[in-house]
C-alpha cells in the first residue's frame, strides 16, 4: 500500500492543479474550479486543527520526557484553557476578549517595541562590525530616509523631507521592488510547472 | 683507512718473517716440530701477548704457550747469553733456578734490542716516511693503531735474537735485507741506555693543545642554532691498561691495535636535546602574543560571555532608556509642535481621501483587517482616521479577516477608538470573521463571496451584495506587505473600482509598483504614520495621528543621533592603530589573559 502512495500522490496533485489550472482559461469550468477551492479552503482549517494537536504533542512529549518541563506544561495549559473558554463563550465572551486584550496583545507589542531599540542597536554597531562598502552604504541610506521620514526633534528638514526622501521611497525603493516582485513572480510559475509535471513532490513520495 | 686481511695470516707477514720461519723449518726439532702440527696455523703466534707495559709483573710464558720458532730463538739466545751482559732483573730471575733454564721474559729482550737498535719504537712510528730507503720491519702496522707497541716488541725481539745469532754475518739472506743500522750493536751506549722504555701511550699519538685545530668561527646563525650541553661528556681516551686481544688474523695475539673511537664506543642514552634560541625582542613579541593566542583557548567559555554580556546589556538598557525618553516626554507634555506633512506630499494618501469623500452615504464598503496583534498600535492609527471618516460619511462597514486574530482585534479597535460613532455603538456593521485557505480562500472569496458565512450575509445592509463589485470601496488594513499582495493579486481582478490599501511603513514601499502600475490594480495608499498624519491634515482634525506625531519625531531623532555615534565610533575603532603587544620580561612567566577576550570588551564598553 505505502507502495502506491506515492505515485497516488503524485497523481492527484496533478490532476487537481491542472483542472484549476485550465478552469482559469475556460468558464465552463469554473463551477469545478469552486468546488476544488472549497476543498482546499476546509482542508486549511482542518490543517490549523492538526497544527494544534501537533503542538500538543510534540510539548506534552517534552514534559514526559522531563525537557524543560514547566515552560511546556504552561503552555499546554495556557492553550487548553484558552481553547475551551473561546469554545464555550464564544470569540467575544468577556474571557476570552480579557485574554486577548490583555496578556496577548501587550506581549506581542512590547516584543515588537523590543525589536525597535535592538534595531536601533544593530544599526550602531553596524560599521564597528563590518567596515566595508556596503555596510556605509546603508548607513547613508538609512540616514536619508530617516531624516526625511518626519521632522528631527519639531524641526523639519525640507532637503530630506520634499526631495531626498521621496525619491528614495518612490524611485529606488520601487526599482527594486519591482525586479523583486518579478523574480517571485517567475518562481512561483517554474514551482508550480515542477509541481504539475511531477518533478517537485513537496506532499511526499 | 681500511685493512684487508686475507683469512690465511701467514700470509700477511712480511718476507723476512717468512724467511725466518722457513729457516726454523729447516732445523726442525721433533718436539717442537710435532707441537707445530698439533697446533693451527694460527697458534704460530702466541695468542696471549702481554700488553701490560709493566712486564715484570708477567707471568713467563712457558713452553707450551710458544711456538717453535719463538722457542728456536730463545734458545739460541741462551746459548749466546754470556757474551752479552744480563740485566740486573734477568739475573734475578734466573739465579733461583739455574737448573732450569727459564725463558727470558719477552719484554727484556724487546728492550734489549731497542737499546741495541738505539732507535726508539716511539721514535720511528711517528716519523715512518723520514727515511724512505728504510724498509717498514712491521710491515706498515704501526700505523693502524697508536697502540702498536706489542707488534714493536715482538720485531725488536726478533731483530734482536738476528743480531745475537748471526751478528757478523751480513751476507746472510736475512742481514741481506735488513740495513745495517738495524743491527749495529753498541756496548758502550748499551751501558748508557736508560731502563727499558715503555712503549707509547695512546695519549702520545693524540694532537697536543699547540696542534690542536683551532676553533671554527662560527656564524651568528650557526652559533644559535648549536646544541648547548645536548651530549653528555666524553669519556677519556683508554689508559695504557690491556685491553682485548685479537684472535685471528695477522694481529692475533696483539691487543689495542684497533681501539675504538671514545665517540663509538658510548653507550647509554642520548641526552635530551636543548637548543637555545637567540630571539630579538620582535620575535619574542610574536611568541608572547602566540602564548596568549593559546592561553585564551583554554578560557572559559562562560566567563567570556558573561564579561561580554554584562557591558552588552548595559548598553541595550542606556539606548532603550534614551529612546523611551524622547518618546514619553512629548507624550506627557501633549506637545503639538511637530510640522505635520503637507498636504500634497502623499498624492496616494490624497487619493483615498478623495474616494471616500466621494462615497453615498450607505455606500456598502468591505475592509480586510489582515492585521497581526504585534503592529496594532501602529496601525490603529492608520486605521482609526480612515474609519472614522467612512463612518462620518455613513459607509455600511462588512469586515472580513484571513488572520485567525483578526475578528478579535477588528472588535477591540471598533469598541476602544470609535464606539463614539452611532453606526459602531449601535452595532450596525457586520464582521464576516475568519477566512481560511490563504489565497485558495481570497480567490474564492473574490469568485463568490456569499458562499462564506453565509448566515452573516442575511443582514439587511447586505441584501444587495452579491459579488465584490458591489462594494463601492474594498479597503484592505494590513501590517504585512505580503498579505496586502495577496489581495492585490487575487481580489484586485475582480474589482473594476480597484483596491484601497491601508498598511505600515514599512510596507508601503512594497506596494508602490502596484500603485503605479497601467493600469493600476492599487487606487490608493496610507502608509505608517506620516500618511496618517497627512490624513488628518487632509481632513483638517487632530487625532491620534497628531498626538504620536511629536513623540515620533522625538524619538527618530533620538535615533539619527544614536547611529551616528556608533558609526563615528566605528569608524575610528578601525582607524585607531593596532595597540603593541608587551614584551614579558621573563620567558616563563605565566601569560597574561588573553588579549582576545579585552578587546571585545572595551569596544562593548563603548559601543557595544
Amino acid at each position: 500500500m505505502s507502495r502506491l502512495r506515492a505515485p497516488f500522490s503524485t497523481a492527484v496533485a496533478m490532476a487537481f492543479g491542472l483542472i484549476v489550472l485550465v478552469s482559469l482559461l475556460s468558464p465552463q469550468l469554473a463551477s469545478l474550479r469552486g468546488e476544488i477551492l472549497s476543498w482546499a479552503i476546509l482542508l486549511a482549517a482542518v490543517a490549523l486543527l492538526l497544527g494544534l494537536a501537533n503542538l500538543f504533542q510534540v510539548h506534552f512529549n517534552r514534559v514526559r520526557n522531563n525537557e524543560k518541563p514547566i515552560y511546556s506544561f504552561v503552555l499546554l495549559a495556557a492553550m487548553f484553557v484558552t481553547f475551551g473558554i473561546t469554545l464555550f463563550q464564544g470569540r467575544q465572551g468577556l474571557i476570552a476578549d480579557w485574554l486577548f486584550s490583555y496578556i496577548q496583545l501587550p506581549l506581542e507589542t512590547s516584543l515588537m517595541a523590543v525589536l525597535a531599540i535592538t534595531l536601533t542597536i544593530a544599526a550602531a554597531r553596524l560599521v564597528q562590525h563590518r567596515n566595508d562598502f556596503a555596510s556605509i552604504l546603508f548607513i547613508i541610506t538609512l540616514f536619508l530616509v530617516l531624516l526625511g521620514s518626519a521632522p528631527l526633534f519639531g524641526l523639519e528638514l525640507p532637503v530630506f523631507t520634499r526631495s531626498l526622501t521621496p525619491y528614495i521611497n518612490r524611485v529606488l525603493a520601487v526599482g527594486g521592488m519591482r525586479g523583486l516582485l518579478i523574480g517571485v513572480g517567475l518562481g512561483t510559475l517554474t514551482t508550480g510547472l515542477r509541481i504539475l509535471m511531477g518533478a517537485d513532490r513537496p506532499f511526499g513520495g | 683507512m681500511s685493512y684487508q686481511f686475507s683469512q690465511d695470516p701467514e700470509e700477511d707477514l712480511p718476507n723476512w718473517l717468512k724467511a725466518l720461519r722457513r729457516r726454523q723449518s729447516d732445523t726442525p726439532e721433533p718436539e717442537a716440530e710435532a707441537q707445530a702440527q698439533e697446533q693451527p696455523p694460527s697458534a704460530s703466534v702466541p695468542e696471549t701477548q702481554p700488553t701490560d707495559p709493566q712486564p715484570a709483573q708477567d707471568p713467563a710464558p712457558t713452553a707450551k704457550e710458544e711456538p717453535d720458532w719463538l722457542l728456536d730463538i730463545r734458545r739460541r739466545v741462551q746459548g749466546d747469553q754470556p757474551a752479552r751482559e744480563p740485566l740486573p732483573e734477568e739475573t734475578a730471575q734466573a739465579q733461583p733456578e739455574p737448573e732450569e733454564e727459564p725463558l727470558p721474559d719477552l719484554s727484556d729482550l724487546l728492550s734489549e734490542i731497542e737499546q741495541e737498535s738505539k732507535v726508539p719504537l716511539s721514535d720511528t712510528q711517528p716519523q715512518p716516511a723520514a727515511s724512505p730507503d728504510l724498509p717498514d720491519p712491521t710491515g706498515g702496522l704501526e700505523s693502524i693503531s697508536p697502540d702498536s707497541s706489542s707488534v714493536s716488541e715482538e720485531l725488536s725481539e726478533e731483530n734482536a735474537q738476528d743480531s745475537s745469532v748471526d751478528e757478523q754475518a751480513s751476507s746472510t739472506e736475512l742481514g741481506a735485507g735488513i740495513p745495517d743500522w738495524f743491527f749495529d750493536d753498541d756496548d758502550e751506549e748499551e751501558e748508557q741506555v736508560q731502563p727499558p722504555q715503555q712503549p707509547p701511550s695512546p695519549s702520545a699519538f693524540l694532537p697536543s693543545e699547540e696542534e690542536a685545530l683551532a676553533p671554527a668561527d662560527l656564524p651568528p646563525w650557526l652559533r644559535a642554532i648549536r646544541p648547548t650541553g645536548a651530549l653528555p661528556p666524553l669519556p677519556s681516551l683508554p689508559s695504557d691498561e690491556p685491553t682485548d686481544q685479537e684472535e685471528t688474523g695477522p694481529l692475533a695475539g696483539l691487543s689495542g691495535i684497533l681501539p675504538a673511537e671514545p665517540e663509538i664506543i658510548q653507550v647509554g642514552r642520548t641526552g635530551s636535546l636543548s637548543f637555545g634560541v637567540e630571539a630579538n625582542p620582535n620575535q619574542q613579541r610574536h611568541v608572547n602574543a602566540l602564548k596568549r593566542m593559546l592561553a585564551s583557548e583554554h578560557a572559559s567559555k562562560e566567563d567570556f560571555q558573561r564579561r561580554i554580556a554584562r557591558p552588552t546589556r548595559f548598553l541595550r538598557w542606556i539606548i532603550a532608556g534614551i529612546l523611551l525618553i524622547s518618546v514619553l516626554i512629548p507624550l506627557l507634555t501633549g506637545s503639538r509642535n511637530s510640522i505635520r506633512p503637507s498636504i500634497g506630499a502623499y498624492p496616494e494618501t490624497s487619493a483615498l481621501f478623495n474616494q471616500i469623500e466621494t462615497l453615498p452615504p450607505d455606500a456598502p464598503v468591505l475592509i480586510a483587517f489582515e492585521v497581526q496583534p504585534a503592529l496594532i498600535g501602529e496601525l490603529q492609527t492608520v486605521a482609526v482616521p480612515v474609519l472614522d471618516h467612512l463612518l462620518e460619511r455613513q459607509a455600511r462597514l462588512v469586515f472580513v479577516s484571513t488572520s485567525p486574530t483578526g475578528p478579535a482585534l477588528v472588535e477591540r479597535l471598533l469598541g476602544d477608538q470609535l464606539s463614539q460613532q452611532p453606526s459602531i455603538a449601535s452595532g450596525d456593521y457586520v464582521n464576516l470573521g475568519y477566512l481560511s485557505g490563504a489565497a485558495a480562500g481570497l480567490r474564492q472569496f473574490a469568485t463568490d463571496p456569499l458562499s462564506f458565512h453565509a448566515t452573516q450575509w442575511a443582514h439587511p445592509a447586505l441584501a444587495p451584495i452579491q459579488s465584490l463589485s458591489d462594494f463601492s470601496l474594498v479597503l484592505v488594513i494590513s501590517s504585512d506587505g505580503e498579505e496586502a499582495r495577496a489581495w492585490i493579486e487575487q481580489v484586485g481582478r475582480a474589482l473594476p473600482q480597484g483596491l484601497s490599501v491601508a498598511t505600515s511603513a514599512q510596507a508601503g514601499p512594497l506596494l508602490f509598483p502596484y500603485l503605479q502600475s497601467h493600469p493600476a490594480t492599487l487606487k490608493s495608499l496610507i502608509a505608517g504614520l506620516s500618511g496618517a498624519a497627512n490624513y488628518e491634515a487632509l481632513r483638517g482634525r487632530e487625532g491620534l495621528a497628531r498626538a504620536y506625531w511629536d513623540a515620533y519625531s522625538f524619538g527618530v531623532g533620538a535615533m539619527v543621533i544614536l547611529i551616528l555615534l556608533g558609526g563615528l565610533y566605528g569608524r575610528l575603532i578601525h582607524i585607531r592603530p593596532e595597540r603593541r603587544i608587551p614584551v614579558l620580561d621573563d620567558e616563563t612567566e605565566e601569560p597574561e589573559p588573553p588579549a582576545t577576550q579585552e578587546q571585545p570588551e572595551e569596544d562593548i564598553d563603548a559601543f557595544g
